[in-house]
């Protein structure tokens, strides 16, 4: 069905292109290849995007424009192939308010990488470790921006209609955590029944939405403060697991069972650039439906925030250090509650207009794990971009990342857009 | 002065030049050959069309695609990438504030956000090309803000060479320019960047084009001197504005 819809919808775009007083076809092919160190081959896929959009009526700003993608992507490493509409939206521009509707990304946040307030879309996990701007998947969403005429304000609205779930990392990234359940003397398990993924169903009860408001600060060399407020439900779930008799006293199956929960995030941000460094901050806390961490199914609150400084060298060198803390509250009555602490530094470097080097090292100061990520990347030609990756796991068994050892990998790719 | 009148005068300076007919100089410091290079009639208000050819020492060329709105005499400036296409939809905001300083911002549509830089990381090089994002917003405003002048010598034409050296407080990232200019244009056919003591580019001006009654160059070439390699920019479709709204220096006109 979402096939007979994504021609329909090309059809469409292509129908009415000659009504447009611009109309622009374009997109990229990407093909990508990994190895991984235990000597598999993680990815070996080539990509088409293809890209339509439009502009209705002219000025500075059109009466209204339209952007739609179709993806389709063979990996020869997995066996899949995959064929979906990425974002697919218009805009109606009315006066001070921009009205966007139909499948996007809206991004909210300022510091790099790690974005506490950058909630509203889904990701696609499959690789983890992947810029997070390529892991956001577009949904169904109904947003308003309203500007003031000099842009020194500004308030973003969004509502999300239906629920859609990340992606969720494959069976080499899992981490090997199990839901523990206390047994009853006597009780032994032997065996798993199917998971239960009470996925939110498109109801009006499951309607999540969120407001931003930004202020321009005429200070510096610019800066801007931000508030946000997200009434949402988590796109990863909380695992939890339920015991299921069999026809043997004594003897359970266990079933484990993907809840989202439900949420209510605060947060707030600001960028403020001086003559010498780019200072970005972020901060969100995250209200659940447990607030006393007594239930087991649902995740309890906890806040995250993160601190960038930026700089540019004289060599022409861009250097950015964050420092990001994550803190999930205890059960009731215990002390497992969780703060991690973890710093992110990240260069890059544009050795000429063709050749470009990045290197970016995380490291988790509680468990002494992390990653270390040099990658290049050279332009060919117009259009034409090559670029390999390196990214390198360290840690002891059990430790954040130290449980990805063995998915050290390099990636290379070669894209051509058009 | 009206600026037909001073056209007129300037051709028939030029048209002296060409000639090799004596003349006395006009200028005899380096702040008046600059106040006059100010005092040019520029258009405050022009959308113009820039194509920038990236060549390596080697030979290898980049070409990328810009439309540029500037107002206010180039304190305010909007460039956005119409090709290639893995690139397309980038932009960059600058606006010059009454106390001088300097607010930027880029956009990348690839990431899906804009990001501000830091005054002092105009230097950095705009995006991949031997300018730097100090260079083009200079295009359009010129120097003569940021720097006091001296007149170095003045060689046959005449053309004035003068060095120009960063007011305290100036945001730029060189330490001295040297500027060759032709006192029949006024407008600058060469100038040296040094950083450190050291030349670090020269920007040539092959061209220039009358648009409006104005004089304003088109060709545009910058060499760094340690790597070789060169960027050319050639701007065209040249549009001199009374006004252009305010609403095209925002963030919201540099994301669509």
């Amino acid at each position: 069905m979402r096939r007979v819809l994504t021609t329909v919808l090309l059809f469409a775009l292509a129908a009415t292109a000659a009504a447009q007083a611009s109309f622009h076809l374009g997109g990229e092919v990407k093909a990508t290849f990994g190895v991984a160190f235990d000597g598999t081959l993680p990815i070996a896929a080539s990509c088409l995007k293809l890209r339509a959009n439009a502009d209705v009526g002219s000025g500075v700003l059109p009466d209204a424009s339209y952007e739609a993608e179709l993806l389709g992507c063979y990996d020869a490493a997995t066996g899949q192939a995959d064929v979906h509409l990425g974002k697919a939206f218009a805009t109606v521009y009315l006066g001070n308010v921009d009205l966007i509707v139909g499948n996007q990304i809206t991004f909210w946040g300022t510091t790099d990488a790690v974005n506490p307030e950058d909630v509203l879309n889904p990701r696609d996990l499959s690789y983890p470790v992947a810029d997070p701007a390529a892991q956001r998947m577009p949904v169904p969403m109904i947003r308003a921006v309203v500007h003031d005429p000099t842009d020194g304000l500004k308030l973003d609205l969004v509502v999300i209609p239906v629920f859609t779930a990340s992606r969720q990392p494959g069976a080499a990234w899992q981490t090997g955590s199990q839901p523990s359940l206390a047994l009853p003397p006597g009780v032994s398990i032997v065996g798993q029944a199917a998971t239960v993924d009470n996925l939110p169903a498109a109801e009006l009860t499951n309607v999540q939405f969120g407001a931003r408001f930004t202020l321009d600060l005429n200070v510096l060399s610019g800066g801007d403060v931000s508030l946000a407020y997200v009434h949402g439900i988590r796109t990863t779930p909380t695992p939890s697991a339920n015991l299921v008799p069999t026809a043997t006293a004594g003897q359970m199956l266990l079933q484990p069972v993907l809840n989202y929960d439900r949420y209510d995030l605060i947060g707030a941000d600001f960028s403020l650039a001086t003559s010498q460094a780019v200072f970005r901050g972020e901060a969100a806390y995250t209200f659940t439906h447990d607030p006393n961490g007594t239930d087991p199914t649902i995740g309890n609150p906890g806040y995250k925030a993160v601190l960038e400084v930026e700089h540019t060298f004289a060599s022409g060198a861009v250097g950015a250090l964050e420092g990001i803390v994550e803190h999930t509250n205890a059960d009731q009555g215990q002390s497992n509650a969780i703060t991690d602490v973890s710093s992110l530094a990240t260069i890059q470097y544009d050795a000429t207009a063709r050749l470009s080097a990045q290197a970016a090292w995380l490291h988790d100061f509680t468990d002494g794990s992390g990653m270390v990520r040099p990658s290049l990347s050279y332009t060919f030609a117009d259009g034409v971009t090559g670029n390999a990756e390196l990214a390198v796991f360290y840690g002891r068994d059990g430790s954040r990342y130290g449980a990805w050892r063995n998915n050290s990998q390099l990636r290379v790719g070669l894209s051509y857009a058009f | 002065m009206s600026s037909r009148r001073r056209i007129a005068l300037l051709t028939v300076l030029s048209i002296a030049g060409t000639l090799g007919l004596a003349q006395a100089q006009k200028y005899t410091t380096g702040e008046e050959v600059m106040n006059a290079v100010d005092a040019k009639p520029t258009p405050s208000n022009l959308i113009t069309t820039m194509t920038m050819t990236i060549t390596t020492a080697s030979g290898q060329s980049l070409t990328r695609q810009m439309q540029v709105w500037s107002a206010d005499d180039g304190n305010k400036e909007v460039v956005k990438f119409t090709a290639p296409a893995d690139i397309k939809g980038s932009g960059f905001l600058s606006t010059t504030l009454p106390d001088g300083s300097k607010q930027s911002m880029i956009y990348l549509p690839a990431l899906d956000r804009t990001r501000r830089i830091a005054s002092g990381q105009q230097q950095e090089s705009f995006f991949g090309s031997d300018f730097s994002y100090e260079d083009i917003t200079d295009l359009q405003s010129g120097t003569n803000k940021k720097y006091d002048s001296k007149l170095l010598k003045t060689d046959p034409g005449p053309v004035y060479v003068v060095e120009a050296t960063p007011r305290p407080g100036a945001d730029t990232a060189y330490d001295k320019l040297v500027l060759q200019i032709p006192e029949a244009t006024l407008i600058p056919t060469k100038i040296e960047f040094y950083r450190d003591g050291s030349l670090l580019k020269v920007m040539t001006i092959h061209k220039t084009v009358e648009v409006g009654g104005y004089t304003l160059p088109s060709d545009f070439e910058m060499k760094t001197v340690a790597s070789g390699s060169t960027t050319t920019i050639q701007e065209s479709d040249f549009q001199v504005q009374d006004s252009i709204p305010d609403e095209v220096f925002t963030e919201r006109f540099l994301r669509r």
